[in-house]
């Protein structure tokens, strides 16, 4: 166990001395920690916001929006200045002049009204996301309905209340809130996946250039194999695990801090991401764990194939591979939570840990199901940790041409026998 | 100490790479390990040292079986390497806590062999700074920091200058008094000649010569004589002796300026001096023929 400690502080050294590694965790850290102090700089809290509503529409008054109107529906802009503050509106006497006006940019666009259900939209360069058709609509509408109820002496200003009641709808989620856990799962997938990526082949680099600076050679016969491969799996899973919940806990307490100054928009969806319930931490925990250990095992094992980094991108691939594919389909799951393809595959241990906290977080799994799949995923890391450990052995004794797998295994069972 | 291989076998799939390889070392005699490449020495080596398990054979210290994990074994490997963007102190403290020293001890154990081989004031720096030589010596630092009983020397002075194989020899002649089991492995013979005692050659798979080194090149050298003439090439004087005393003797080898006979049963070495003083040969020198560990080596290694 000395060997083994001995092991894991050193690797655990490198990482901290690691430039690359420290750059991250501060720079991510305090990205995450200053973003979300950027509304107590720039925010303003309700009341303020309240108080000084006119004049900051004042202030953010946009272009003027002619109208040229040769039906005679729209016969003033009352109407338009009270209903859309935030336009100048400007009714002028002949479609020319409206045209000009807008190529000469004094105005934004224009509506030439040709009769009470068609109009002509001038503007000089069209947008992508331009609703000014979809604004005009809703006033062309308004109008053809108040010229009718004048027209039968009703009452417009009480009719469009009626019409425009508003209404409020309370929703009560008696299961799990979808709406509100898909950011923070959506977040956990990520972690996990940028944790198994980023430190799988670190754990893979780490092994295969001890072999290409042949320090391997002297490793093994200081220490046990199983030592040297644990260590650097269990250095690997800590320094991730630390950098991960510096990052997390940065943005943690950063949001503590300024949940106050948030609008209550913002707060309600940030305070999803950091509300995450008890379960779904407890699940994350374990599967990230155990999901970890059993990739960077695999890393591991793989990475001792190999004598030259440059060839692990070719040796990792093939689990690189399968990796990914989960990571699309958890992608793809949190559509559809409870689905059949979710359901088998948090069964299965390469993609157990994505589906596994995607069903905690957005679906339904039962206890046993979560057992069942945590002790598929346990035993699974301890298989790949012993067998990783038997091909470490054997292919860190073997240089130069990359060691395929397959023929590490057959040899190891025909040793055995 | 005596440490005792004994008849090890070892097989890689079908197949069988040491065909039963037995040799003794004891302590304060330094023991070459020496063969060809690909001779079996490293497979030996590994075998000592716990990375593979023969199929079969024992290793025995003093008589009781050798469990390597219960003995300090400092082992240069031939194909050497350590952490280049680690520092040197940091790397060796590693290595000797893998081994169970504990870290304080590692540490100054480091510092002083790091003294003792003239690069204390690399102790900070990072290994790739270092020229290949003082990489050399840290390699060799890492080796004997945990002052082990049995140290293991694969080819220890490739890419040694010099005045650093000097400070290497006496390092290993320190070891050696200072009574740890040396086993030698290399390929420079003199270097050999110079510390081991005892030598055992493997030629694929199989020991083919072992013993004290001394009685070795004195059996290698019975009955023969190696001479040379004055204005002859060794060629020139071959052609003529293959004609003149054919029945007194047979060449065994024709160097540049000398030959190597071999003395026909019953013949002295005084007949031979009168029968090449009779025919007028100005001799330039006469005298017994010692082997050198090179001539050896080939004869036993060679194809």
């Amino acid at each position: 166990m000395t060997q083994l400690w001995t092991v894991i502080r050193f690797e655990l050294n490198s990482y901290f001395k690691n430039k690359g590694y420290i750059l991250a965790t501060v720079l991510l850290a305090a990205v995450l920690g200053v973003g979300l102090c950027i509304p107590r700089f720039f925010g303003e809290d309700e009341g303020t916001k309240q108080d000084g509503a006119v004049a900051s529409e004042e202030q953010g008054k946009k272009d003027s929006l002619l109208i040229f109107d040769e039906a005679g529906i729209i016969k003033d802009t009352k109407y338009l200045d009270k209903k859309y503050p935030e336009w100048t509106w400007k009714i002028v006497s002949d479609e020319k002049k409206l045209e000009d006006e807008v190529k000469a940019e004094t105005a934004e666009a224009g509506f030439v009204v040709r009769n009470a259900s068609t109009y002509d939209y001038i503007v000089n360069n069209s947008k992508m996301y331009d609703s000014n058709t979809e604004m005009f609509d809703e006033i062309l509408s308004y109008y053809n309905r108040a010229n009718y109820m004048n027209q039968n002496k009703i009452d417009v200003e009480k009719m469009e209340e009626v019409l425009n009641t508003p209404i409020v709808s309370n929703q009560k989620v008696l299961g799990k809130d979808s709406v509100r856990s898909y950011a923070y799962t959506y977040i956990l997938i990520f972690v996990i996946y940028f944790m198994i990526i980023f430190y799988g082949q670190m754990i893979a680099v780490s092994v295969t250039s001890e072999k290409s600076n042949r320090a391997i050679e002297v490793l093994i016969t200081s220490s046990k194999p199983d030592y040297l491969i644990f260590g650097k799996v269990c250095a690997g899973a800590i320094a991730s695990f630390l950098q991960i919940g510096i990052i997390l806990g940065a943005g943690l307490v950063s949001y503590r801090a300024n949940a106050s100054v948030w609008s209550s928009k913002l707060t309600g969806m940030l305070g999803s991401i950091f509300d995450i319930p008890n379960t779904v931490l407890i699940v994350f925990a374990v599967f990230v764990v155990f999901g970890f250990l059993f990739y960077s095992f695999l890393y591991a094992s793989l990475g001792a194939l190999v004598s030259k980094t440059e060839d692990i991108s070719k040796s990792v691939g093939p689990v690189m591979m399968v990796f990914i594919v989960g990571f699309m389909i958890a992608m793809f799951g949190l559509q559809e939570p409870d689905g059949m393809l979710i359901r088998i595959t948090s069964f299965i241990p390469f993609t157990a840990s994505y589906m596994m906290i995607i069903r905690t977080a957005m679906g339904t799994v039962t206890v046993v199901e979560l057992i069942v799949s945590a002790l598929i995923l346990i035993a699974s890391c301890v298989l790949t940790g012993i067998i990783g450990a038997k091909v470490y052995r054997f292919g860190t004794l073997h240089y130069g041409n990359p060691l395929k797998l397959r023929n590490v295994l057959r040899r190891l069972v025909s040793e055995k026998e | 100490m005596r440490l005792s291989v004994e008849q090890l076998h070892k097989s890689f799939g079908e197949k069988e790479v040491l065909h039963g390889i037995s040799f003794e070392v004891q302590s304060g005699r330094a023991l070459g390990l020496l063969g060809r490449n690909g001779a079996g020495k490293t497979t030996t080596i590994r075998i000592l040292m716990d990375v593979f398990k023969a199929n079969s054979g024992t290793i025995s210290l003093d008589g009781a079986p050798f469990v390597p994990s219960k003995h300090q074994i400092g082992y240069l490997p031939e194909e050497r390497g350590l952490y280049p963007k680690r520092t040197l102190i940091e790397q060796i403290v590693y290595l000797a806590g893998l081994r169970g020293m504990p870290r304080k001890q590692a540490k100054e154990s480091a510092l002083f062999w790091l003294k003792r081989l003239g690069v204390e004031e690399y102790a900070g720096k990072k290994l790739e700074t270092l020229s290949k030589g003082n990489q050399q010596k840290v390699q060799l630092a890492q080796t004997i920091v945990c002052n082990p009983e049995i140290v293991i020397l694969d080819e220890p002075f490739s890419g040694l200058d010099p005045v650093n194989s000097q400070i290497l020899k006496d390092v290993i002649q320190e070891l050696i008094e200072q009574e740890k089991i040396v086993i030698f492995s290399s390929h420079q013979m003199s270097y050999v000649e110079e510390f081991c005692d005892d030598i055992v050659i493997i030629n694929k798979g199989e020991v083919v010569l072992k013993g004290e080194l001394k009685e070795i090149k004195k059996e290698f050298g019975r009955d023969q004589l190696a001479f040379s003439v004055v204005g002859q090439s060794g060629e020139e004087l071959a052609r003529f002796c293959k004609e003149q005393f054919a029945s007194l003797f047979a060449i065994t080898q024709v160097k540049k300026d000398y030959i190597v006979i071999r003395m026909e049963q019953g013949v002295k070495k005084n007949q031979i001096l009168q029968a090449l003083l009779d025919h007028k040969l100005d001799i330039q020198r006469f005298g017994i023929y010692e082997p050198s560990l090179t001539d050896i080596f080939v004869e036993k290694a060679g194809d």
